[in-house]
């Protein structure tokens, strides 16, 4: 056998294990000393249990008792309820799910009669007529679509003909915050114009991006089960004029739409597409809630599903309740129950380029029909007007196509338009 | 001599009883079944939908062809392809049982659903929004309703409604029948322009001939829709390429060619009989798993226990310290 310097490391035979085995036997076979409850531990007084003791034959039993007791009201207590949740669960509108029967549910709903169409005294108002040239509404579509640098993570691109390709994931400007640097424009110019032209005697107070939340029960649909509408335009905009919710329907206007009939959406249920939450908190959530302000609009955008896009008619059911949610919070701010005289709430809601103008006379608070309650209120909606076509979202616009003027002034109308006071 | 022996000691018995033993002959298998497609995983659409019915989109997972409880592959012609929303259906369309109470929902949508042939359409009524196999006709904007009153006169079927096939005139077309009167049980006719029809009325059950012209006797409160389903003309569409099959989650089949011997072909053969259905079948029970000691595996039970060290190989040598 030739000399190795170094050995190969044996592999672990059958007689290593036999070794191995009786050196653990040996050792298992040496007597362990007795255990002894220690010293410091008798000092204690604990009560100390042989473990091999039978399990009823001592106060043990107790012992284990007591502690399955403390473990179950833990328990309890871990399931116990929130000390704010209410024991009612809530209808929850949230704008997440489009309504069944748009328009007719919305108004159903909101308890209105729909005129469609601003009315001719607010079209031709002579105050709404800024002189705003076409170039500028250019520019401030421009600067939301184009101008933008924003390089956020844009949405995955569904292709419904080649729905195999897997695009690129671009980067760009979201669509919401497009859409919303387009309304903060459009309402610049608004402002400014009535400035300019007298229209508007206060500036507007405009908070972004707050929460608006509003809590309705009673009537038809809500006694059982309570509504919470819930929204966060991107615009809310306030004034401490009062004359901006004055209404734009005389008492005799609203008395004939009071005479009108509700929509009938029969088979389909007007709640059928609110969730249904527990909810924690019913109090009145609206910004600027304890000023002295009045809520003049809304506006806030929308960016349609690319797989499932809502129709015309569900996206302006979502405006109608949306504006009716803010009309609510103007009408029960500083925890008024009681409606004193009729109010005007102007909702905007921008989706693909396409405006949805809602304006909401509040008559009575009521949400539904409650038996001697006759009075209904009233909501002037001008649906999908298009103010410009869009591009997708993936593609980079460099001209405004096809800019409608006619939209642009249709909106100044709506936002300029206040009720005569006089005529109330 | 043997035989009366045989009934002495009792070893015929059985033949005297009541069961007779019939002999099976291993008969050549009449054709194959269907492989079971294991498209979508229901495991996972139970988790995504929280076991609660659902009209929204979901996108749950796919099985590939493979079984949801081994994950071995079961059908090598399924796998692959691009994930599709998936539409819950709700088959067991059931209604007030009052006489002249109907449930009422409006159409408010049909569209196509890349995860089944037919249409499918989305409903509304008072109780929510629901999707369900679409008829031929259906169209956004109709009522369609549904009543569970058995009638005693046979009743004329609106296509769209659904009714208990008890009350259903002979001759109807019907889809989407549920196999047992309950709300879990399958759903025979579920394909793009199929239908059955109803055959006859016996008592408590109704015979329906199915579209492959076998009869089914069920039970008169089983409910289905009346009218054949959509999209009959998926036949004459094409997918157009193999590679499109493959997008849709089917693969090509493979394998060396075979030439086809004398078990293939149609064997023209008479109708089976009418095959009743009368419970649900009972899912077996689940597999209990056990583990046996070492004790138990030694058989060394009662008068043959020895003490527990010596199976395992203990002897008396004495070992050092």
């Amino acid at each position: 056998m030739v000399f190795r310097k170094y050995r190969a490391v044996k592999q672990w035979g059958k007689m290593d294990t036999r070794i191995f085995k009786e050196i653990y036997n040996s050792r298992n076979k040496r007597k362990m000393p007795a255990f002894e409850v220690p010293e410091a531990v008798k000092a204690l007084g604990v009560p100390i249990f042989e473990p091999n003791e039978v399990f009823t034959f001592s106060n043990r039993k107790n012992l284990v008792e007591q502690a399955r007791v403390e473990a179950e009201s833990e328990v309890r207590f871990l399931e116990q309820l929130h000390p704010l949740q209410k024991s009612h669960p809530a209808y929850i509108f949230e704008g997440a799910e489009p309504m069944s029967d748009g328009i007719s549910q919305a108004a159903l709903l909101t308890r209105s009669v729909v005129r469609h169409g601003l009315p001719e005294t607010i079209l031709h108002n002579s105050a709404a007529k800024l002189e705003i040239d076409e170039e500028m509404v250019r520019d401030s579509i421009l600067h939301g679509e184009r101008y933008n640098p924003t390089l956020e993570k844009l949405p995955e691109r569904f292709d419904p003909v080649m729905f195999w390709i897997r695009h690129h994931r671009l980067h760009g400007t979201p669509v919401i915050k497009r859409n919303n640097i387009i309304l903060n424009n459009l309402l610049r110019h608004v402002i400014l114009g009535g400035f300019r032209t007298q229209a508007l005697e206060h500036s507007f107070q405009v908070n972004r991006d707050s929460p608006l939340s509003v809590y309705l029960s009673g009537g038809q649909y809500f006694s059982k089960t309570p509504l919470v509408l819930r929204a966060q335009p991107h615009l809310t905009v306030q004034s401490p004029n009062s004359t901006v919710t004055m209404p734009w329907a005389g008492p005799i206007d609203v008395q004939s739409a009071s005479a009108e009939p509700l929509p009938d959406i029969y088979p389909i249920s007007p709640v059928i597409d609110f969730e249904t939450d527990t909810i924690y908190n019913d109090d009145l959530l609206l910004t600027r809630n304890e000023q002295q302000t009045h809520v003049h609009s809304v506006l806030w955008s929308r960016e349609q599903d690319q797989k499932y896009p809502w129709t015309s008619e569900q996206n302006m059911a979502n405006a109608i309740l949306t504006t009716y949610a803010a009309a609510v919070a103007e009408a029960t701010r500083n925890g008024a129950t009681e409606l004193k005289k009729p109010i005007l709430v102007r909702g905007v809601q921008l989706v693909n380029g396409r405006l949805d103008l809602v304006a909401m006379q509040l008559n009575t608070l009521k949400p539904t029909e409650n038996g001697e309650n006759a009075e209904k209120n009233i909501v002037w909606i001008e649906k999908g007007l298009r103010l410009y076509k869009p591009k997708p979202y993936y593609d980079q616009m460099e001209v405004v196509d096809k800019l409608d003027m006619d939209v642009f002034h249709k909106f100044v109308a709506l936002m300029l338009g206040f009720g005569a006071p006089h005529a109330h | 001599m043997i035989s009366s022996l045989a009934v002495e000691l009792g070893a015929l018995r059985l033949a005297c009883s009541s069961k007779i033993i019939v002999a099976t002959r291993n008969l050549p298998a009449r054709g194959t079944k269907p492989l079971p497609r294991h498209l979508w995983d229901m495991t996972d659409l139970e988790e995504k939908s929280g076991g609660r019915y659902t009209h929204k989109p979901l996108r749950i997972n796919r099985l590939g062809g493979r079984d949801p409880e081994t994950g071995r592959k079961v059908n090598q012609h399924i796998g692959g392809g691009v994930k599709f929303d998936y539409f819950m259906i709700d088959f067991h369309r059931r209604g007030p049982t009052a006489q002249g109470a109907t449930y009422d929902e409006r159409v408010l949508e049909v569209r196509r659903d890349a995860n089944r042939t037919c249409h499918i359409a989305l409903c509304a009524g008072i109780q929510g929004k629901r999707w369900i196999l679409a008829t031929e006709n259906m169209k956004a904007g109709d009522i369609i309703s549904t009543s569970g009153h058995l009638s005693e006169n046979p009743v004329i079927g609106v296509e769209g409604n659904a009714y208990p096939i008890g009350s259903l005139a002979a001759g109807t077309v019907i889809n989407s029948i549920e196999r047992y009167p309950t709300m879990d049980s399958e759903t025979f006719v579920k394909a793009a322009g199929t239908s059955a029809t109803i055959v006859r009325h016996q008592g408590d059950y109704t015979v329906i001939k199915l579209p492959h012209k076998h009869e089914f006797s069920l039970h008169r409160e089983c409910m289905a829709t009346v009218g054949r389903l959509s999209h009959a003309d998926i036949d004459s569409k094409i997918f157009g390429s193999a590679q499109m099959h493959r997008r849709f989650g089917y693969k090509m089949s493979s394998g060396l060619f075979h030439k086809k011997d004398g078990y293939f072909g149609r064997k023209v053969r008479a109708l089976p009989p009418v095959r009743q259905l009368d419970t649900p079948p009972q899912a077996p029970p689940p597999f209990q798993r056990f583990t046996l000691t070492k004790t138990d595996l030694s058989g060394l039970h009662g008068h043959a226990k020895v003490h527990n060290l010596i199976p395992s190989g203990y002897s008396t040598r004495d070992y050092p310290e």
